[in-house]
């Protein structure tokens, strides 16, 4: 039950918040005791990293099938924790950032569902079995479809909202059949013996639902909901689906024969990085930024890197966090994302040292390709960080202190996890990518810091970057597949209806005879004879 | 007192009386559907065969009832099933009004569940086929609208559930020659054969399943849908009995292999056709050839799981099919139609509607956290220990009716204007509507969070067919 502590809290905090708000408790009272919550969540996680490892089982769900003889399994262990701690961080400082926005509508309601769904994120985090994270996908997939769909306005971005649950539901169907599948093969389903054709099955799922495999944007524009709750949402709903193939392949080890998932996780990344960079601002690229670094994810997985996809699942959560909560600036407070983004370049001895290596892998293409990415990723990333935007100094001089502190928060997991944790991942790394990046990036950023004074080119680059990121989106959104995909269904549909109709019409009786016959033939083993 | 006195005679005698009242729809609601909550519950309380004490007195209340030489024996393992069906059967009835269905369907409701319930208990149950067409007779008053003819659907409803009854009788005569005939085998063979017609003409089995669409959108949705659950669930623990009763039948690779094949074509047809359906009243029929088809895989399984899974499918697939149809027949009522082009973004008028049809199709469906979810997820796990082809099948027809899931999202959620104009909640549910389509929601929540409560419920069922596994 330890292993479920902070879910308790994280739920009593929601309960709390929720009554006080009732009663009409001033808001920044409740702002406080919010904050003091997730900084208690992120306390006790951290201490729990010391008594680990905990379990949690009800065996007694439904104790009728094989399947579920290990019912609802929860584990606190090394791995999971590495996820439920950088949550937790992720959760504080949404908390912390949330200074800056407290006297906004419905900040309440935001903050309740904001610890709901990280209570949803705890569950997510140490979940063990596969009936556990079958349906804690569907809760997350189902919080998550209530919330957008609460916040949207047009027919257009309800349609997406529909379209992103289908798509994310697909992946589900996908991992219970490819338990199924281990079901067949090995009679149970194992985390520890994933063969590769139910690996195969597996990382589909999860690609799917991370908008990899194969590249999907539901969403053409970000969610409204864009800083604070959408951060945890867009956060939690990742990590539901990173916690599942990085725990499958750590202990399994994927082969080398993945190609043809790494020809589509390639072009992934390819895309993303690219309309990353071309993006208007850091929210309206955030999809590309959670595709580009679950691409990374998996190719470490398959270029047989588990601890270098652990590596890529943290940039994503605390170093994408930091970009996506820096809403309010100061010149001397970019100094923030760019020591967050030091660990991402992968120097030596910095938590990425080891997610470039599982860059590199046989393939030179491929290889490249990840580089490159890699590189544009960053250099979007201090174009994000380097642009203007409201100045910290317009809130309430105690902002100052605390919201800053939130985005150093974030940055102390990421080196608390990576120093207290015993992966061997504290190493010197490719020195031949790390340097030539960081260079690359310092001069990238020089020029284009000079390209900014330069009205005419900067209006160019703009208008080239815009024109761009509306050619290859709409292209990769795949509208022209969904329209003869509809146009399918619409054929199928016309099939089927006749065929209803004969069967429902005067003659039917004569069809079912036939069919009947048919049938006998079928079923038969040695037919009519 | 008899127990087949208590829950087949009495309910009979009653329905016959409230018949002459039926015009007093409100007063014959309450009545009914109190009386069915009253012997739901007291099947549940009361052990069939046993001396038990009500206050002062001592009570026993007997399993058999003779009449003529023929006997109504309810266990006490069937009192589950017994107060199962007068417990749905209350829920039903008490949404009658709501629910458009015409002045027959709450006394002949009552009458034709007392009908099935003495199909199931009587001796020889060469009967019950007689007792389940007594049922269907009285059920065709119910599914016409009032001042309309007869449809087509009812029509060939009632002629394949009567082609039923001479197949099953001539199988009881075949099983019962078997043994004392030279070709006992072949004599058995024949016997399976009228006996898997028949279930197959009862149970709308594929291909004899045409009317089952079309009586769902003649109007009717609500009664229909009683209609089959209360017929499918009877006929389902009846086909039970006689896998219990005859060892020939649960030993014959080729009956069972055809089983598993027709049921894999009807969670495939019922889960792709209801994929492409314009109505939702449609979706009904297919939903319900969907789960026969999940059900007849089940028998197909013939192991402790296959049967217990059978069982405990009873509870979600009739309260599914209760909350589908009872916000498809609101839905009618309130809006004169149910062609999903012309509902496009019912969710801002009509909520209760919108959430309670949702619920109940991904309940069908096999969505996790959601009643029938254990259930698919066993019988698949139990197929896909033996044959993957098969497990593939019945996840195209899983993935169909999740399709189709999706289609209702994205038909109820998205308005049909592109401005937000239209995405205000403006509820337009009467209070009755709204409580009775939120209760009956929330029963499926609570049925696929808590899987165990039906499985409590209904545990100690298969404790009257000892030989089946």
């Amino acid at each position: 039950m330890i292993a479920l502590t902070p879910f308790i809290l994280l739920v009593f905090a929601a309960i709390l918040i929720l009554v006080l708000n009732q009663i009409k408790i001033n808001l920044g009272r409740l702002w406080l005791i919010a904050m003091v919550f997730s900084l208690l969540n992120w306390g006790l996680v951290l201490i729990l990293y010391w008594f680990m490892p905990f379990t949690f089982t009800i065996n007694n769900w439904f104790s009728v099938s094989n399947i579920f003889q290990t019912g609802f399994s929860f584990t606190l262990n090394q791995y999971s924790w590495i996820y439920l701690f950088s949550l937790s961080a992720v959760f504080l400082a949404v908390i912390m950032s949330e200074s800056t926005r407290i006297t906004e509508d419905y900040q309440a309601q935001n903050w309740v569902a904001s610890f709901l769904i990280a209570a949803i994120g705890v569950l997510i985090s140490v979940s063990d079995s596969i009936l556990t994270i079958i349906l804690v996908w569907t809760v997350i997939d189902l919080v998550e479809f209530g919330v957008i769909l609460g916040t949207v306005k047009t027919q257009k971005q309800s349609l997406e909202t529909v379209l992103s649950f289908v798509v994310r539901l697909g992946g589900t169907v996908l991992l219970i059949f490819a338990a199924l599948y281990s079901n067949y093969i090995n009679g149970y389903f194992d985390f520890g013996s994933v063969p590769f054709n139910i690996g195969f099955v597996l990382l589909i799922s999860v690609g799917l639902r991370l908008g990899v495999l194969p590249f999907n944007l539901p969403y053409m524009k970000e969610i409204p909901l864009r800083r604070g709750l959408g951060i945890i949402i867009r956060m939690t709903s990742v990590v539901s689906s990173i916690v599942v193939i990085n725990r499958f392949v750590l202990i399994s080890n994927a082969e080398s024969n993945y190609h043809l998932i790494q020809i589509f996780v390639t072009l992934a990344i390819a895309a993303g990085s690219i309309l990353w960079v071309v993006s208007k601002n850091e929210l309206e690229g955030r999809p590309f930024w959670i595709i580009v670094l679950s691409g990374f994810v998996i190719e470490s997985l398959i270029n047989g890197y588990p601890t270098a996809a652990i590596a890529w699942s943290l940039v994503l959560l605390l170093t994408g966090s930091v970009l996506f909560l820096f809403s309010d600036r100061s010149k001397w407070l970019f100094i923030l994302p760019a020591i967050s983004i030091l660990s991402m370049i992968g120097l030596p001895f910095t938590p990425n040292a080891i997610g470039l290596s599982g860059l590199i892998g046989d393939n030179l293409i491929f290889t490249l390709t990840n580089l490159s990415a890699c590189f544009v990723l960053i250099f979007g990333y201090l174009r994000f960080a380097l642009k203007p935007a409201k100045n910290l100094e317009s809130n309430e001089r105690w902002v100052w202190l605390v919201y800053p502190l939130g985005l150093v928060l974030l940055i102390v997991t990421h080196f608390i996890v990576f120093f207290i944790t015993d992966l061997n991942w504290i190493i010197l790394g490719p020195l031949w990518i790390s340097i030539p990046i960081l260079v690359l990036s310092i001069v990238v950023v020089f020029f284009n810091q000079r390209v900014k004074t330069e009205n005419q080119y900067s209006a160019w680059a703009r208008v080239f970057s815009e024109r761009l990121s509306a050619s290859v989106s709409t292209f990769l959104r795949f509208d022209w597949l969904y329209k003869i995909l509809w146009g399918i269904f619409q054929f199928f549909q016309s099939i089927l209806n006749n065929l209803s109709g004969i069967l429902e019409g005067h003659g039917g009786i004569i069809w079912v005879l036939v069919l009947v016959a048919l049938l006998i033939t079928l079923v038969s083993p040695k037919g009519i004879q | 007192m008899s127990a087949p006195i208590i829950w087949i005679g009495i309910p009979f005698l009653i329905s016959i009386i409230v018949w002459f009242f039926r015009k007093n729809r409100p007063l014959i609601i309450y009545l009914i559907s109190g009386f069915c909550f009253l012997l739901a519950v007291t099947a549940l309380i009361v052990k069939f065969g046993e001396v038990f004490s009500l206050g002062p007195l001592t009570l026993e209340i007997n399993t058999t009832f003779t009449v003529f030489g023929r006997s109504f024996i309810l266990q006490d393992s069937e009192r589950f099933i017994v107060a199962l069906l007068y417990f749905s059967a209350g829920i039903w009835f008490s949404a009658a009004r709501i629910s458009g269905s015409n002045e027959f369907f709450l006394p002949h409701g009552l009458a034709v569940i007392s009908f099935l319930i003495a199909a199931l208990t009587v001796q020889p149950f060469l009967y019950a086929a007689l007792f389940v067409e007594i049922a269907v007779l009285l059920s065709i008053p119910m599914l016409i609208k009032s001042g309309e003819e007869i449809t087509d659907g009812v029509l060939r409803f009632l002629v394949f559930q009567t082609l039923a009854v001479p197949f099953i009788l001539l199988a009881g005569w075949a099983f019962e020659q078997a043994p004392f005939s030279a070709n006992s085998q072949l004599q058995f063979f024949q016997a399976s054969i009228f006996l898997g017609l028949g279930f197959a003409f009862w149970l709308s089995i594929f291909p004899f399943h045409a009317w089952v669409p079309m009586v769902a959108e003649e109007g009717q949705p609500y009664v229909f849908a009683f209609l089959i659950s209360m017929i499918s669930t009877s006929i389902l623990v009846l086909s039970m009995d006689f896998f219990n009763s005859y060892s020939w039948l649960r030993n014959e690779p080729v009956l069972l292999q055809s089983i598993q094949i027709i049921g894999t074509i009807m969670v495939v047809f019922g889960g792709v056709f209801a994929a492409f359906q314009k109505r939702l009243s449609r979706l009904i029929g297919y939903a319900y050839i969907y789960e026969i088809g999940f059900s007849l895989i089940s028998i197909g399984i013939t192991t402790e799981i296959g049967w217990e899974t059978l069982i405990y499918s009873f509870i979600p697939r009739i309260f599914s099919l209760m909350v589908l149809s009872l916000s498809v027949a609101v839905l009618n009522n309130n809006f004169k139609t149910d062609q999903l082009d012309e509902i496009r973004g019912l969710f801002y008028k009509s909520p209760f509607i919108s959430i309670a049809t949702i619920l109940a199709w991904f309940t069908i469906a096999g969505l996790p956290l959601l009643g029938s979810f254990p259930i698919k997820m066993t019988i698949l796990s139990e197929i896909s220990s033996t044959s993957i082809l098969y497990t593939i099948w019945i996840m195209i027809g899983l993935v169909g009716s999740l399709f189709m899931g999706g289609r209702l999202l994205s038909v109820l959620f998205v308005s049909s204007q592109k401005t937000d104009v239209d995405s205000q909640l403006k509820i337009q549910e009467t209070t009755a509507q709204a409580v009775f389509l939120s209760i009956e929601s929330i029963i499926l929540i609570v049925l696929g969070l808590f899987p165990s409560i039906f499985i409590s419920i209904m545990v100690d069922v298969l404790n009257a067919y000892t030989n089946l596994y």
